[in-house]
């Protein structure tokens, strides 16, 4: 143990650590606001308002912001969920008849995803319209569902609890805080667990993630019913709270509303939602020429907001934060530390391989090709990784190394065979390889801008148990015990590669050379056995390139095997015991370093013939 | 037979209105990657000013009309410079947010200034009919069709010969060249946004003056046009064409005589299905697919 003693081990990851307490000041601010304004009768009403469409909207966070969906549904769900709650109340108690009705809301968000699993981005959007369109139409048409003419429905059965009627605004003020601090409190649950950076990592770049072992459909359907059921239980509860319903309650310009309401807040946490909530009830009421233009001052703020502060309210907290910390910290010791400098460690018992590998092939091809178009970029190459070497692959540009790399880990379509400790797996199939322990990196750091240091290293980590939503919900201190020890591992990684004191820091902040480096600490911090490097050394000057090759030799030494693609002769005749060369695609020669430089049809492939 | 051939040309010209509104989505997009969510509110804005310059200005419904279409073009300019334009480099979704804000404003102006009072739009044709084969036919359903023959001819043609669609094209393939060689960027994506707001202002124009309209109109308008161009291909003209009939004759022939209380969900079911299983559509508009 050495300098990891001066940090103390982490208990709870940043975004979340204030969450219980910022819970508590959202019900004080609430109750205030309640006894402040309790007494006149819109203002009471208002302050119910404010939750309700602040928990639609934390749904929307979710399904928006968190997970990257473009949806047009959430106002439509709120519908599905209130108007399902009053038809199951009919024969149900009011009880059941919610918690039906949000499973119902999560059910179909959840089958809505799957249809649409293919669609692209936008389509998608088109999709969430039609689906909202279609709730409209059924809410005005089916009568015998809605139980009233036209959708407008009375006499819905009221919420009564040990004797309380939850229907006027005073004691529905008390049903609507334990609604909303119980979205809030689920929201916070899954914070503290895989969940909400899984699903971030699929948005920003489905295809990294796919490489990092996580399962982008299971994020997107579980992000979408999550947002459907949040929206579905407010609207069910409202059903029951109001008694009456109206298909435009739930129309055009709630749908609209959540835009508004997260993007003014600020789509960086769920308290943007709520800040932004807070302005769609109160302003309009408080500024009557709002009210008179309520569409167009909407529309306006949502065009200046995007225009001049994209973060949103939260934004500025945000700004004004860093000025006040920066102006703590001046003259502080957090300068970059030049990679060139860094001193290499052994590799931490902690990120060593899992098990010994033994003599064994890892993993050979056999007649890997790819074609784009009518260019055949990878022809018919056969290699083979053992365990425990280090492969260099070389070639000129344009022969086909990195695309090869790709073809292996599944990024791009390719044929011909591959195995996996002499085991035969799908191509295109990026989820075996990183189960079997094999990590890459790109030639371009592909790393997650938005997420923190510590956050990204945390995504590759081989522990999948509780990673899920329902442990998250259900099982939440399992959830946090397997946490901690995947922190401990990314920290771990961290540490080894000397970006530590950067764990909390965005990777946006980074240098290229530490989005390197952090990239590396992702790839090692699986406790692979193998790594696939793509141009590692690409923008490292001599110094960096020399530190990084230290590192690989540590690894080497801890017995991971390493395929590495690179250009620098000197640093790959360092580290490597074979050398495979590639030319116009196609394999030239494989051979120890010593020998292959001096093979005829290598330096042809570089100089051309003579 | 009567009821059959009334729907028929009902159902085409309805089609020929959702046809143009799918244009006003192709073309910016083909220039700079924007759906455009405020076409909606375009058309209807368009038909409220031309019903205001006819009966509230009493000007002539053809100087009026002309008027309406070049007041959109320019809306259709400071649409640009004030969401695409004030967002350059920023991601598409804000983009799209931001044309969001638009439609918002466009929609409270409209209700603030004319009221959720219907209102009637003045054509020389409307209200005339003649009868055939015992079906009623107003004439303006006829000039609907004929118009968006036309002008799926004049797009045809000017995205496939001339140099301004020429470089459409090039910039809906790979903008970052397309700037390399000189193609304005800047002003193609003002001249694109302005011929799409002008074919909202057509399609208000033609489809206000049917009947009394208020400002729901070009709401389910656009929803039709999204269908259309999906099921065409975005991106291809004749298919967005295509789509746009054959969702008509779906929606108003085929409902006219089943699920006649549910109709208006028919193409919903059909964009859905497009969606879900073959995202392309029955035309691929190769060039812009898989850029969405």
């Amino acid at each position: 143990m050495d300098a990891s003693n001066t940090f103390a081990r982490r208990k709870t990851t940043p975004g979340a650590r204030n969450n219980i307490r910022n819970i508590a000041i959202f019900a004080v601010i609430a109750i205030v606001l309640e006894l402040l304004l309790g007494d006149s009768l819109t203002q009471a009403n208002l302050v119910n308002l404010w939750m309700f469409y602040a928990c639609v909207s934390i749904g929307f966070y979710y399904l928006f912001g968190v997970s990257g969906q473009f949806a047009f549904s959430q106002a439509a769900m709120t519908g599905v969920g209130a108007y399902t709650s009053a038809w199951a109340a009919r024969d149900l108690p009011v009880i059941p008849a919610i918690i039906f009705a949000t499973v119902i809301t999560a059910v179909i968000g959840g089958l809505f995803v799957l249809a649409l699993r293919k669609a692209s981005h936008f389509y998608f959007g088109i999709g969430t319209l039609a689906l909202s369109e279609t709730y409209h139409i059924l809410a005005l048409q089916w009568n015998s569902f809605t139980g009233g003419e036209g959708g407008e429905v009375y006499g819905i059965k009221p919420l009564v609890l040990f004797g309380v009627d939850f229907t006027g605004d005073k004691s529905a003020f008390w049903l609507m805080l334990v609604v909303t601090c119980g979205v809030l409190t689920v929201g916070a649950m899954l914070e503290r667990s895989p969940v909400i950076r899984e699903s971030k990592a699929t948005r920003d770049q489905r295809t990294v993630a796919d490489t990092l072992g996580i399962p982008h459909l299971r994020s997107r359907v579980t992000m979408f019913m999550l947002g459907s059921a949040i929206a579905g239980f407010v609207g069910a509860v409202y059903s029951h709270w109001k008694m009456g319903l109206s298909p435009n309650t739930f129309g055009l310009e709630l749908g609209l509303g959540v835009f508004l309401m997260v993007i003014l807040g600020g789509l960086t946490s769920k308290w943007g939602a709520m800040l932004g909530a807070a302005f769609f009830v109160w302003v309009p009421e408080l500024i009557s020429f709002v009210e008179q233009y309520k569409l167009m001052v909407y529309g306006a703020i949502l065009l200046i907001v995007i225009i001049r502060l994209p973060e949103g309210l939260i934004g500025i907290e945000h700004v004004v934060m860093s000025r006040l910390r920066k102006h703590r910290h001046s003259g502080g010791s957090d300068e970059p530390v030049s990679i060139a400098e860094t001193v290499v460690g052994d590799l931490p018992a902690s990120l060593k391989p899992t098990s010994e590998l033994g003599k064994s092939v890892i993993l050979s091809t056999e007649g890997m090709t790819v074609r784009f178009g009518g260019n055949t970029a990878v022809n018919n190459v056969s290699l083979e990784l053992n365990s425990g070497e280090v492969l260099g692959l070389v070639g000129p540009n344009g022969s086909g190394k990195s695309t090869f790399l790709n073809a292996v880990t599944g990024v791009v379509a390719a044929e011909g065979k591959l195995s996996i400790f002499g085991e035969k797996i799908p191509l295109g199939n990026a989820n075996a390889l990183k189960k079997a322990g094999i990590s890459r990196t790109y030639q371009a750091p592909q790393t997650y801008l938005k997420l923190t240091c510590l956050e990204d290293v945390l995504l590759s980590t081989s522990d999948r148990k509780y990673t899920g939503i329902a442990a998250a919900i259900l099982r939440p201190f399992t959830t946090l015990k397997h946490e901690r020890q995947r922190w401990a591992i990314a920290e771990d990684a961290l540490e080894w590669v000397g970006l530590r004191h950067l764990a909390d820091t965005k990777v946006a902040q980074l240098t290229y050379g530490q989005r390197r480096l952090l990239e590396l600490a992702r790839a090692i911090a699986g406790r692979t056995s193998t790594l696939l490097l793509d141009e590692p050394s690409a923008g490292l000057n001599a110094a960096e390139t020399e530190v990084l090759g230290e590192y690989l030799k540590k690894l080497h030494a801890a017995g991971v095997s390493i395929l590495i693609v690179d250009h620098k002769v000197d640093f790959l005749n360092s580290i490597c015991d074979r050398i495979a060369v590639l030319n116009v695609g196609n394999l030239v020669t494989v051979g120890t370093p010593d020998t292959i430089w001096n093979d005829a049809r290598v330096v042809d492939a570089y100089l051309g013939t003579q | 037979m009567g009821f059959f051939i009334e729907n028929l040309i009902n159902a085409l010209s309805y089609g020929a209105a959702i046809t143009l509104a799918a244009f006003s989505f192709m073309v910016p997009l083909k220039a700079t990657n924007i759906v455009s969510f405020a076409q909606g509110d375009f058309i209807s804005l368009s038909a409220f000013i031309g019903a205001w310059l006819i009966t509230d200005k009493g000007w002539n419904w053809s100087i009026a009309y002309g008027a309406t279409l070049v007041i959109m073009f320019g809306a259709g300019v400071a649409f640009e410079r004030l969401t695409h334009g004030s967002l350059r480099g920023r991601p598409v979704d804000e983009v799209i947010i931001a044309t969001l804000g638009v439609a918002f404003i466009i929609r409270g102006f409209i209700s603030r200034w004319r009221g959720a009072n219907p209102q009637n739009l003045e054509s020389p044709l409307r209200g005339k009919f003649f009868t055939f084969a015992g079906a009623v036919i107003p004439y303006q359903r006829l000039v609907i069709i004929g118009i968006t023959i036309l002008v799926t001819i004049v797009l045809y043609y000017v995205f496939q010969r001339t140099s301004f669609g020429l470089q459409l094209r090039a910039l809906a393939t790979d903008p970052e060249v397309a700037r390399l060689h000189g193609v304005r960027t800047t002003r193609l994506a003002i001249i694109a946004f302005g011929i799409s707001s002008f074919l909202c202002g057509l399609t208000g124009l033609l489809v206000g003056s049917l009947s009394s309209f208020d400002i729901g109109l070009g709401f389910a308008i656009m929803l039709g046009g999204f269908c259309a161009a999906i099921i065409g291909g975005w991106g291809s003209i004749a298919g967005a064409f295509v789509g746009g009939m054959v969702l008509a004759l779906i929606e108003r022939l085929f409902g006219a005589y089943y699920f006649t209380h549910f109709r208006e969900m028919l193409p919903l079911v059909f964009l859905f299905l497009f969606i879900a299983v073959r995202q392309r559509g029955i035309f691929r508009g190769a060039e812009s697919y898989g850029r969405l």
